[in-house]
């Protein structure tokens, strides 16, 4: 009885895994949503209206279509050279960044039919079966026997959410906020990375391709369409052609209108309507 | 004791609640982050328009360029040119300003336009731009002059040039391969040296076939290329400028003289020599053609091939048994075996961009081309075959190509044997189409350094 004391040391240990803890944790408390279509679950024959395609995401504002108002103003007239081989990079069109591949109501039906269904929870891409997923690397498998070079090195490149900055973050963020409504589940946040990945055409063969890892700031329109994308290493975009490479890629898989809108809920639009997208290719090139 | 208890109790208390509201914070705060960690390796969609020119003969040139253009980057399996039928936009108005719109329907990302003009003087001035058609961006637009006999060079070069832009490497288009080509019964071949364009065109012999010829190799830094011949009956190593048309003997050695390859600055070429039936690794300065030996082993060292930046190379030996992989510094010190699976390996070449050596493998009666990395990790066999051998680098280390030889049935018959390219990610091989029987590729560097 006279230890009472004993309580405390505990919660002083506990203590210390509690932030962990609590950080993980961005399921929401409302994890199954009915509106959302489920994941690959094989469809059992008690059809309810669950697979319904509530995919259709009929892209409410019919953006304006061709770029053709687009001002032809800047137009870089590549000034010749002399003689023979003779190159000349031509100052680029200022960057428009806005650069809004807007949802084409009235593309042509026959592709863009299989298209628009590709989104739905099933994959659709029949020829790549999810074991090929693991390496785009080909290797003949019957001598595939070379040990792989382990993956301790890079798992220290990989960028940490740890306790510290967390904190970091939490004090430098000057807009915080806090009533931006439910949270994202895990089962939408997938729906959407699976969007994504489907139009990440990535670079498989480039050199040295598993260290670069790119991010991807977007802002994003309501109906599910992204505004404006934005790379964040903008110094080695200029300086690492095979990162800008990636980086591109990553770009094009953000704006390709094959993969859009982005099937996210409307009315957590607060939630989304900043993201941030990390594209990481080492799990593809099996390292 | 107690009053201890309930100090500690609320100095956790409080700091709880203090990390939970910078949680709640960041949560709140943060915008939606995910993780992408899987996509696709296909081939990019893009369109390749005739290039727009006035006159009939500029429309020809025109139209002609980008056919080459789209093949190249076809080839290559990593873009996939769409069909001309789709496009919405006509060229006449493409040369004013695309309208990304009309390339997003038919999902191009990219879209390659051009211009071919006759200046006065008789020369072709051909201008293009790639254009990011969903950044709706220019990524590079350029111009070049030549005169138009040289059409089909400007076309490789505009090639490489997207290719480059897109990729972050260098391009291969603009390169030649120079190879064995073989005619004639089985005990009566005929094998002459052969040049073409990588994509096959433009193919001419270089010798005349009285003398046989082995192991051609390209200078990686001029037209040049060493191989062996024998002339009357004795083996040696010449070198053949191709814009010249010279052949050269790079040295008379005694005994028996292999496997010439340069060294990446072109300035030396190293070989094996092999002297009362050991062979062994030298070295050639040839500037001053003072030899030097590498090797010094009672096992046979054969097949050197030196790393791009000069200070390794990779040969094969047999000392510990089996022929093997080994790796030393260029002045011979320190061989390491880097090859361990079942088998032999044979015709290691290091990657001009350093990062893989690619080799053949010969495993229970089959033969495989594979790539390494130079320590002897993340082996990956790319293709097999009953033979399939001597693999060689597209200049920017993304591509290989080698030669596959089919079996001969009883009679002798049979056995074609073709040249093949292969990207690195072991996909996308294909046949390079010659003439008569080819063996033994070798790929130049870029001709015109664009």
């Amino acid at each position: 009885m006279a230890y009472v004391g004993l309580p405390s040391f505990h919660t002083r240990d506990d203590f210390k895994d509690i932030p962990i803890t609590v950080e993980i944790v961005t399921v929401s408390d409302t994890t199954n949503l009915p509106t959302k279509p489920k994941k690959p679950e094989p469809k059992k024959e008690e059809v309810k209206a669950e697979p319904e395609p509530t995919p259709t995401p009929p892209a409410p504002p019919p953006a304006p279509t061709g770029s053709v108002e687009q001002p032809p103003a800047p137009e870089p007239v590549p000034e010749p050279v002399e003689e023979k081989v003779a190159l000349i990079v031509n100052p680029e069109p200022k960057p428009k960044k806005e650069a809004k591949p807007k949802p084409e109501p009235k593309e042509e039906p026959k592709k863009v039919e299989s298209k628009k269904r590709a989104p739905t929870p099933i994959p659709p891409r029949k020829p790549k079966a999810p074991d090929q997923f693991a390496s785009v690397l080909k290797t003949l498998e019957e001598l595939k026997t070379a040990p792989r070079e382990d993956k301790k090195e890079d798992d220290k490149a990989k960028p940490k959410r740890d306790f510290a900055s967390m904190m970091e973050n939490a004090l430098e963020s000057d807009k915080a906020r806090t009533d931006v409504g439910p949270e994202m589940t895990i089962s939408e946040i997938d729906l959407v990375r699976q969007q994504i990945q489907r139009c990440w055409n990535m670079p498989a063969g480039a050199k040295d391709a598993q260290t670069m890892i790119i991010s991807i700031r977007l802002a994003m329109n309501p109906d599910g369409t992204v505004q404006q994308a934005r790379i964040l290493d903008q110094a080695r975009m200029g300086s690492d052609p095979f990162y800008r490479t990636m980086a591109e890629s990553a770009l094009r898989a953000t704006l390709d209108p094959r993969c859009q809108p982005f099937r996210l809920p409307l009315e957590k639009f607060d939630r989304w309507k900043n993201m941030k997208l990390t594209f990481d290719p080492r799990d593809m090139l099996g390292l | 004791m107690t009053h201890s208890f309930f100090a500690r109790f609320t100095r956790s208390a409080y700091a709880l609640a203090f990390l939970v509201t910078i949680f709640g914070v960041v949560e709140a705060h943060a915008e939606l982050e995910i993780d992408i960690t899987r996509g696709v390796a296909e081939p990019m969609p893009l369109a390749v328009t005739d290039f727009y020119g006035e006159g009939q003969a500029e429309k020809k040139f025109g139209a002609n360029i980008a056919s080459v253009i789209a093949a190249d980057l076809e080839r290559s399996g990593l873009f996939r040119p769409i069909d001309p039928k789709a496009f919405i936009q006509d060229a006449a108005s493409l040369n004013v300003l695309p309208r990304f719109g009309d390339w997003r329907i038919i999902n191009a990302q990219a879209l390659v336009q051009g211009r071919v003009e006759m200046t006065v003087d008789g020369r072709l001035r051909v201008e293009f731009r790639l254009w990011d058609v969903l950044a709706e961006k220019q990524m590079v637009g350029l111009a070049y002059f030549t005169i138009p006999s040289n059409w089909r060079s400007v076309a490789h070069i505009v090639s490489d040039a997207i290719y480059k832009r897109i990729t972050g490497e260098s391009g291969y288009f603009d390169t030649r391969i120079v190879y064995i080509a073989e005619a004639g019964p089985k005990t009566k071949r005929v094998k002459r040296l052969a040049i073409m364009d990588q994509d096959g065109e433009r193919h001419q012999f270089l010798t005349t076939g009285t003398d046989l010829v082995l192991t051609p190799r390209f200078s990686p830094t001029l037209q040049e290329i060493t191989y062996l011949s024998y002339f009357k009956g004795v083996p040696r190593v010449y070198i053949f400028n191709i814009d010249s048309g010279r052949h050269e003997i790079l040295g008379d050695f005694p005994g028996m003289t292999f496997a010439p390859r340069f060294s990446p600055d072109g300035k030396s070429v190293i070989f094996s020599m092999s002297k009362a039936g050991n062979s062994e690794i030298y070295v050639m300065d040839l500037a001053t053609r003072s030899v030097r030996q590498l090797t010094n082993h009672s096992a046979i060292d054969t097949s050197p091939s030196m790393s791009p930046d000069g200070r390794k190379v990779v040969f094969n030996s047999d000392r510990s048994g089996s022929q093997q992989l080994y790796v030393m510094s260029s002045s011979g010190a320190d061989p390491t075996r880097i090859s361990f699976q079942k088998g032999r390996y044979a015709t290691p070449v290091w990657s001009p961009r350093g990062d893989l050596i690619a080799f053949t493998r010969i495993y229970n009666g089959e033969f495989y081309i594979g790539v390494m990395r130079p320590d002897g990790a993340g082996e990956r066999l790319i293709t097999k075959g009953f033979l399939v051998e001597a693999p060689t680098w597209a200049p920017n280390g993304r591509v290989l190509m080698f030669f596959r030889q089919d079996p001969s049935d009883q009679y002798g018959r049979g056995g074609k044997t073709r040249i093949y390219s292969i990207d690195i990610t072991g996909h996308n091989e294909r046949e390079v189409i010659t003439p008569e029987d080819a063996s033994d590729p070798a790929w130049s560097p870029l001709i015109h350094n664009n």
